[in-house]
């Protein structure tokens, strides 16, 4: 429901008409408190559409994917007014506007666990984005705000908390990890209706491949603002970005003490080094309808630029040493295809970054070229993810391989890494709320290192199997949430995996491990998408 | 949708996931040989944490302007920069120990490599497994030889001796004894006060005991300490997490007792084991030996040489050729380091199946810090050499059996300085000095071995000072010394008479002064496996002015013929003849140096 401000005085005329306007509205937006005038694009491939932020808990791990978005209407369609009213020609300038709302949402999942030998299920994966049966508790709290100024000229405020674990009823103790994740303001329709603008942090990002919890292509968290420019037919935009983050690291940013100013007496902290990266991606993104009212193909064209600047860090006390600056470029493509039915879909991610894109945005390297930057540094992807549901059955697979080298002049070193993994889940849907899926799934990591004990590269190996049985009240459906659930997985990892670990780490001793949990997951309303 | 032929090359990717190539440094090492005489070698002491910093992803906790801290060499430095020591001339590396050391203590870093931890690992500072056998193969391409240096008397800090029983390592300060004089201004008496540091307590025959003011209460508890942060863990393989494997005797505080110096652990809490014992000894022999395998190395370098007993020399030197001579590796060059200038104490590791050499530090004292710093009589050279040359000297004249195939006392390691004791130019600040002691080295019997820096004019004193980082220099190839020693490793290796030629000295003085031969020494080579192969040296050592080889009348005869021409090497422009009594007289100005040869075997440009 939205209302004139409080000091516009009406009359009777006005307030019946106003009243008309709102029953209107109501029929358009179904329900009072609605969100405005949706302008979305045309239906996203799948619950992996653009821009549906998830919280991280670590800068590589992806969460969970969005709803599927309506179909979207650039018009309010016109409704009946009540009898009682008559029919009303309303100025839309003077009575609809300002509409404003507010919504809340939220992605979340809860899990607790055992290993089967009295202490903690842990998560097994050696890969760097694996399978997602054994991940932590994590959750996001989204607060809305949107606001339409004018006919097709709206603006939305997002900000999204995001809440690591421990949970309190674990530990005890009040040590949960919080960040603020999305906190931006974005306007649509400027100018052009099809041009919209943001600033403010934001989880800028593309689809994800939902059984690794991991955005592929375009995962970009930064501090900054973007332009975006639809076409009338929302079947292709082109957007760009540029943002700033500053990891707190030594490669970026490095705070000693010195001598108080002034003469006064105790130290000062200054601030030696402090070097933001700036990253700028564009993007171009095209839906051409296909296979029916509702499906589709879909491609996407991706590019980033990184760039750091040079500075000056300290050694040792008293030594002061150059940071040279640093650059990256990242290109990656995807290619998609969704039915529009049953969230079907196959999505094929390729992705390659050189420099300091070959770096996560906000990951520091560890090693560096002799000249202590990180040209040369190489990072190769493709990725899958697809979904495909014939009820009672359906299966979500995805996976992906990865080879990443690090510029040191030093060619085999710890941190060179090829990999990858592949897992498919079938789900049987038992009624329209309740499931059993299984899991299974193998990941492979050969590292830059001999395993000195058997004399060969490091090859770690982990095949998986899991069960979860579930409660889905929303219905049947892969992606229906929320869901509550129960997990039984079990590892297989080989010698090689179980050397990544440390002396007297169960994970370097046991060949197999079992992981039983119970929880929850849900998501809702979870963030604005589209533009 | 083409699902089937990208599903198949994802599945493919994803099993194997792995597209290194390991250039054949992964899987078994195949050793062979590499060397025909260790006398054609030239050993090149490299203390990997000083040499060159090739890879700055091993450089955790590096702080370069700390001596005793590490500095961030590594194997791949080495590697980077093999043509400057194959362009010096230097054919066999002598690398740092490998192994895992402690970390750090007491504010000093295991950067020099004689603090064991884990004789099973690597040391991550210098690189991983990969990084070394790379930096042997580019070496062997080179035809360069790589020398490990092992430590099997003691390893770091890694327990602490529990005196006062309180379960923690501490300094113990208490009274000790009865009350003695000085008195203090009042008259009354004082009781000295003694602090014994758990980690480093005093050598104790009985082994260290406990004691409290009650008196003693029995041997002092062995703990080990468990501080992964320092790396003071308990040491690997499992038989050294043992009390059984060490002496537990305490610091040795009089090294004029030998059983101090063979039982009692090392100044700075170094823990000395117990070789012993049977499976102590065959850990030794299974870890060191598994590391010739791994990296297809060369020789060892035995730390502390003199603080082992003979029979674990015995026991280990013949395990080792023989385990290794069965894989195809033979003619491997064990030497070790008797810090000590008693010429029979240091000879006696030669005899009898044990070591095939040792470190001349009888030289070392009498010859280099004497005569060539100190300007003593030359006559000490040839005194000292008397004591091995002979049937009955200090030295094996036997090859050891499997060995390298040399007597022992043709076959010493002689050096000029090493990271134990002050470069040559710190004790005498005289370029001209060294490289006379240069051309000493260089054309003695035995096999030379040159520090680190020497070729770069390094002046270090004592430990750590002694230990600079060579990557400073540039690896200036145009310096004089580095030049200097190009030439004489060049002529040396081009010589035979140099490299495989018996030594007899033709002049040494007592004299020291204003003498006409004061400071000459001169020793031909000739003979033995060098055959016909002639060349004679004569150096001036002291440094005041030009000295010859004649004194009151008596002049130097030699052996290469009467009548013989001979031209000087290093000056091919000046040449003499023997006279027809075999007598030869030869100038040298101050502080220099003259190698001649037949005329007729000179070869141009070196």
């Amino acid at each position: 429901m939205c209302y004139p401000p409080r000091n516009m005085k009406l009359g009777a005329r006005s307030w019946g008409a106003l009243l008309a306007v709102e029953l209107v509205a109501g029929t358009a937006f179904g329900q009072p408190g609605a969100a405005p005038p949706d302008t979305t694009p045309p239906p996203a491939t799948g619950p992996t559409e653009v821009e549906e932020p998830k919280p991280e808990t670590e800068s590589s791990k992806a969460e969970a994917p969005a709803e599927p978005a309506p179909r979207p209407e650039r018009d309010v369609p016109r409704g009946k007014v009540p009898a009682v009213l008559g029919p009303v020609r309303v100025e839309k300038a003077k009575l609809d506007y300002p509409r404003s709302s507010f919504s809340f949402g939220s992605y979340g999942r809860v899990v607790v666990a055992s290993d089967g030998r009295g202490g903690e299920g842990r998560s097994a994966d050696v890969v760097a984005y694996g399978s997602r049966i054994d991940e932590t508790s994590y959750a996001e709290l989204e607060l809305r705000r949107d606001d339409e100024w004018e006919a097709d000229l709206s603006s939305r405020v997002v900000t999204t908390l995001a809440l690591g674990g421990p949970l309190f009823h674990y530990d005890g103790k009040f040590d949960a990890k919080v960040a603020v994740r999305n906190l931006y303001l974005e306007e649509r329709g400027i100018g052009d209706k099809g041009l919209s603008a943001w600033a403010g942090s934001r989880m800028y990002r593309g689809d994800d491949i939902y059984l690794l919890d991991f955005w592929p292509l375009d995962n970009l968290n930064t501090v900054g603002g973007g332009v975006r420019f639809d076409t009338r037919d929302d079947h292709s935009f082109v957007a760009w970005h540029i943002g700033l983050n500053r990891a707190d690291d030594p490669f970026q940013y490095q705070v000693e003490k010195r001598a108080a100013p002034l003469n006064q007496p105790g130290t000062a902290d200054v601030a030696i080094l402090d070097r933001p990266r700036v990253i700028s991606s564009l993007k171009l993104s095209h839906i051409e309808p296909l296979f029916g009212p509702n499906g589709g193909v879909k491609a996407v064209l991706w590019g980033e630029v990184h760039r750091l600047p040079s500075g000056e860090r300290q050694k040792q006390p008293g030594v002061l040493e150059e940071v040279p600056g640093d650059s990256g470029v990242l290109v990656g493509g995807q290619v998609g295809l969704f039915t529009g039915e049953h969230d079907t879909f196959v999505n094929l991610f390729v992705r390659h970054g050189r420099g300091l894109a070959a770096y996560g945005e906000l990951a520091t390297p560890e090693g560096t070229s002799p000249e202590r930057t990180v040209e040369g540094a190489t990072q190769t992807l493709i990725g899958l993810s697809g979904n495909y549901e014939n009820h009672p059955f359906g299966v979500v697979v995805g996976g992906y391989f990865r080879t990443f080298r690090e510029p040191t002049p030093e060619k085999f070193n710890i941190n060179n890494v090829d990999e990858g993994i592949f897992v498919a889940r079938p789900h049987v849907f038992l009624g329209d709320h309740a499931g059993v899926a299984v899991e299974g799934s193998y990941q492979a990591q050969q590292r830059g290192v001999l395993n000195i004990a058997t004399n060969r590269p490091l090859h770690a190996r982990l095949w998986r199997f899991g069960l979860i049985p579930y409660l889905s009240p929303s219905g049947a459906g892969v992606f229906k949430r929320p869901v509550l659930r129960a997990i039984l997985a079990f590892t297989q990892r080989n010698d090689d995996a179980r050397a990544l670990y440390a002396y007297d780490d169960n994970f370097a001793r046991r060949k197999v491990e079992q992981f039983y949990g119970i929880g929850a997951e849900w998501w809702f309303n979870s963030s604005s998408y589209g533009k | 949708m083409k699902h089937g032929k990208t599903s198949l090359a994802f599945l493919l990717a994803f099993a194997s996931a792995g597209c290194m190539d390991f250039e054949g440094l992964d899987g078994e090492r195949p050793m062979s040989t590499h060397v025909q005489d260790w006398r054609n070698e030239i050993v090149y002491q490299v203390m990997t944490d000083r040499f060159a910093n090739g890879d700055y992803a091993n450089d955790y906790r590096v702080v370069e302007n700390a001596p005793a801290r590490y500095h961030g060499g590594d194997y791949r430095g080495i590697e980077e920069n093999i043509s400057y020591l194959d362009d010096l001339g230097v054919t066999a590396l002598w690398i740092s120990p490998i192994v895992k050391n402690v970390e750090t203590d007491a504010g000093v870093d295991g950067y020099h490599g004689y603090w064991t931890q884990d004789f099973t690992q690597l040391n991550p500072h210098f690189g991983d497994l990969l990084s070394l056998r790379r930096m042997v193969d580019k070496a062997h391409e080179r035809g360069m030889k790589v020398i490990l240096d092992i430590v099997v008397n003691h390893v770091g800090q890694v327990f602490y001796y529990d005196i006062n029983l309180n379960g923690q390592p501490d300094e113990r300060v208490a009274g000790t004894g009865p009350l003695v004089a000085p008195t203090r201004p009042d008259g009354s008496a004082t009781s000295p006060v003694s602090h014994v540091n758990e980690y480093d307590p005093d050598y104790d025959p009985r082994g260290v005991q406990a004691w409290t003011s009650l008196g003693e209460a029995g041997p002092a508890p062995v703990v080990f300490v468990f501080d992964p942060e320092s790396n003071h863990l308990p040491p690997e393989p499992a038989i050294f997490q043992q009390p059984k494997a060490y002496n537990r005797k305490g610091r040795v505080w009089d090294w004029n007792v030998p059983e101090q110096v063979r039982l009692g652990d090392f100044p700075g809490g170094l823990k000395d084991l117990n070789t012993e014992d049977p499976e102590v000894r065959q850990a030794l022999i299974d870890v060191f030996v598994r590391w010739v395998e791994l990296t297809d190395l060369d020789g060892f370098r035995i730390d502390t040489l003199k603080h082992v007993e003979h029979e674990f020399w015995k026991t280990f030197a013949p395990a080792v050729r023989q385990r290794l001579a069965a894989k195809g590796k033979t003619n491997f060059f064990m030497f070790g380091e008797s810090f000590d200038g008693d010429d029979k104490l240091v000879g006696s590791f030669t005899f009898g199946d044990e070591v095939d050499s040792v470190f001349y530090f009888p030289q070392y004292y009498t010859v280099i810090r004497d005569v060539f710093q100190q300007n003593g009589a030359t006559k000490k050279i040839e005194d000292l050499w008397n004591q091995r040359l002979g049937q009955n000297g200090n030295y094996g004249t036997v090859p050891q059996p499997g060995g390298i195939g040399i007597p022992p006392n043709k076959a010493l390691v002689n050096f000029l300085d090493n990271h134990d004791v002050g470069r040559f130019l710190f004790f005498k600040n005289d370029p001209a000095a060294l490289n006379n002691a240069l051309l000493f080295l260089l054309t003695e019997d035995g096999i030379p071995c040159l520090y680190y820096g020497t070729e770069q004019g390094f002046a270090g004193g004592n430990d750590p000072s002694n230990r600079e980082d060579l990557w400073r220099s540039g690896f200036n190839q145009k310096h004089p010394q580095y030049e200097w020693v190009r030439r004489l490793a060049r002529i040396r290796r081009s010589y035979p008479a140099l490299t495989h030629g018996d030594l007899k000295v033709t002049w040494a003085s007592d004299r020291t002064g204003s003498e006409s031969d004061a400071g000459i020494f001169a020793f031909e080579r000739t003979g033995g496996d060098a055959g016909n192969a002639y060349a004679l040296v004569v150096l001036n050592t002291n440094s005041s002015h030009e000295s010859s080889t004649e004194f009151s009348g008596a002049g130097m005869t030699v052996q290469a013929g009467n009548g013989a021409s001979l031209v000087n090497v290093l000056d091919p422009n000046e040449t003499v003849t023997v006279g027809g009594d075999g007598k030869l007289s030869v100038s040298v100005p101050a502080s220099s140096g003259k190698l001649f040869v037949r005329s007729a075997d000179l070869i141009p440009g070196l």
